[in-house]
């Protein structure tokens, strides 16, 4: 192998002939276990990892790039394929900035309905994150139970939006749809099943002997270096610091709601793990006293700012301003003030966020997003040396990453 | 939020919860009593239960949760954004598009052309209108900016086609004409509220 550093590792060059009792290995890009396109140079000592390179760009879309040559409202389905287990909460981070860009406010009732679906989609992919998880460890029947049960979060997605990955399920300025007739029922159903389910694969992993083996003590990660390697969400709860941006700078309605969130101080993979499941029941929890703030709601669905956000259908469709108004900001787009604006939000995977500079432009002047998992790939250079072979699989499962987002 | 503010936050001090897990050992001592408390633990048991309870429920028990595909579909959901619809008037039978051109300009993935002309009685028609539902997202703007309800999405999810220009005709979309009394009104992106009687409001110019 090359003479070569963090910053520029020749990934290209890779002298797979070693004189010494080393051996490099290329995990991935296309290892099933990889959760997408996570190339891994691994050096390895026996089966001891010596060294690990997370090598990334395999999914590169130029996303950011995009951003910056379309209008804003047009951007909003793109963030669907950042982190494509929980679309929704990249349409909000997304929304979210440009909506604190535009100074404008969500009406309540719209509020509601994004917490709810952002709470959904945390559960819909803790489910996908215990399913996949399991089946690298080689826990086969949770990740059919665990799929099972995502289907029918998926199906309340559906129902309200009309698709079960890509959701585009949020506007600027509020939502597109208001919840359709049973949708709540469905809603309630759906949650008083859940915790059942989670006790089913709570029965078949928590306790279990296998299971405990190949999680406690794997992929330990110190509170210091949680912190210095960027680490949100449940990377950084797993390690005992207490941060959650839900709580400590409340967006939406969470500053309301009465929820807790769980800290594990055992810095492993197993403390992880409990710590996703625990989220689940929050999130559920969280479901569950939205659903009596919706009755209370007006029926405005979003906010009222006809220099930014096109009226509703039905104005459109019989007032002649409105018509016009809709013409201008869909052929040229809405024109927000100049600035720079950086919201944050707790996707389920940790710390989401749009940076947007803004030059007064139909189209963004530089837009940046923060996805969590970029940090998380690029931990593993520093969680997998010195573990086994076999436990570089349930590391990877443990962090959680998504390459939609980390490659962008 | 001040920078100043932002660094005296105070960070951890609200409802976290810290889970009771068991800490490894340290001396052999403890680890000896964990290995013989793990290794008398019933757990695997406990296991093979969960599974064997869902394979009763599966075979016997009628709670089998897979379909035979091809052969049992499930229904899909009213909102659901597969293939496209060009919807008619109920009155007139003509089709809604008016030819504004906005599904073609919000089209994220530029997949929607149309053409428009004049006809005999200056009245504007759509000449050519296509989208290749091989670029197409299905992100639903297209029905969501139509101010005429005329372009929908449709519940045709099956897109595997022998050849790629099969279903993107216009007259393939449109709602056949002696088929406009079973025509529904999309419920998913672009509909009117469930609300819109009373949010109409009078035109300001009095006519």
């Amino acid at each position: 192998m090359q003479v070569t550093n963090k910053l520029t590792p020749f990934f290209e060059n890779l002298n797979f002939e070693r004189d010494d009792n080393t051996m490099v290995i290329n995990f991935g890009p296309q290892h099933p276990s990889a959760h997408g396109q996570l190339r891994l140079v691994l050096e390895l000592d026996g089966e001891l990892v010596v060294k690990a390179y997370p090598d990334i760009g395999y999914l590169h879309r130029g996303i950011e790039k995009m951003g910056e040559n379309m209008t804003y409202n047009e951007f909003l389905p793109t963030t669907d394929r950042l982190d494509y287990i929980a679309s929704t909460a990249n349409n909000y981070a997304y929304a979210l900035a440009v909506e604190k860009l535009l100074d404008i406010q969500a009406p309540r009732r719209a509020q509601v309905i994004r917490t709810m679906l952002l709470e959904l989609n945390r559960i819909i992919s803790h489910l996908f994150f215990l399913a996949t998880h399991a089946l690298d460890v080689g826990a086969m029947s949770v990740f059919l139970y665990a799929f099972r049960e995502r289907e029918f979060a998926m199906d309340l997605m559906e129902d309200y939006c009309g698709a079960r990955l890509t959701h585009s399920a949020v506007r600027i300025g509020g939502v597109p749809l208001d919840l359709p007739a049973g949708w709540l029922e469905n809603l309630s159903k759906f949650l008083a099943k859940l915790p059942e389910e989670i006790q089913t694969y709570e029965d078949l992993l928590t306790e279990n002997r296998i299971w405990k083996m190949r999680l406690e003590d794997v992929g330990v990660l110190a509170p210091e270096e949680a912190l210095s390697w960027g680490c949100t969400g449940p990377m950084l709860r797993g390690s005992g610091i207490k941060y959650d941006i839900r709580k400590e700078e409340p967006y939406e309605l969470y500053g309301e709601l009465d929820f807790d969130i769980p800290v594990a101080d055992t810095n492993d993979s197993y403390g992880r793990y409990r710590l996703y499941m625990e989220e689940m029941k929050q999130s559920a929890r969280i479901i569950k006293q939205l659903i009596p703030m919706y009755a209370k709601t007006e029926p405005q669905l979003m906010a009222h700012a006809p220099k930014y956000i096109s009226a509703p259908k039905e104005e459109i469709m019989t007032q002649n301003y409105a018509l016009m108004q809709h013409f201008v900001l869909v052929t040229q787009g809405m024109r927000p003030p100049k600035g720079e604006v950086y919201a944050p939000t707790e996707s389920p995977k940790g710390e989401l966020g749009f940076y947007i500079k803004s030059e007064g432009e139909p189209y963004a002047y530089r837009l940046k997003c923060r996805a969590p998992s970029f940090f998380h790939t690029g931990l593993l250079q520093e969680l997998l040396v010195g573990t086994y072979l076999a436990d570089v699989v349930t590391i990877i499962g443990s962090t959680n990453i998504v390459f939609g987002e980390v490659d962008r | 939020m001040s920078l100043e503010e932002f660094k005296n936050r105070n960070i951890g001090k609200q409802n976290y919860v810290k889970l009771d897990l068991e800490h490894t050992p340290q001396t052999p001592l403890g680890r000896f009593s964990r290995v013989v408390r793990r290794t008398l633990k019933g757990e695997l048991f406990v296991g093979l239960y969960v599974t064997l309870r869902e394979m009763i429920n599966a075979l016997f028990r009628g709670e089998m949760h897979t379909v035979k595909y091809p052969l049992e579909k499930l229904p899909i959901s009213p909102r659901y954004r597969a293939i496209h619809d060009m919807l008619r008037l109920l009155e007139s039978g003509h089709y809604r598009c008016i030819g504004c051109g906005l599904c073609e300009k919000i089209c994220i993935s530029n997949c929607i052309r149309m053409d428009t002309r004049y006809d005999e009685n200056q009245r504007k028609e759509v000449s050519e209108y296509t989208i290749n539902f091989g670029r197409c997202i299905f992100c639903g703007y297209c029905a969501e900016v139509c101010p005429e309800l005329a372009i929908v999405h449709g519940g045709r999810y099956e897109t595997a086609s022998e050849q790629r220009a099969s279903f993107s005709i216009f007259e393939d979309m449109l709602t056949p004409v002696d088929a406009l009394k079973q025509q529904k009104e999309y419920d998913g992106f672009g509909a009117v509220s469930p609300n819109a009687d009373e949010n109409i409001k009078k035109t300001p110019l009095a006519y």
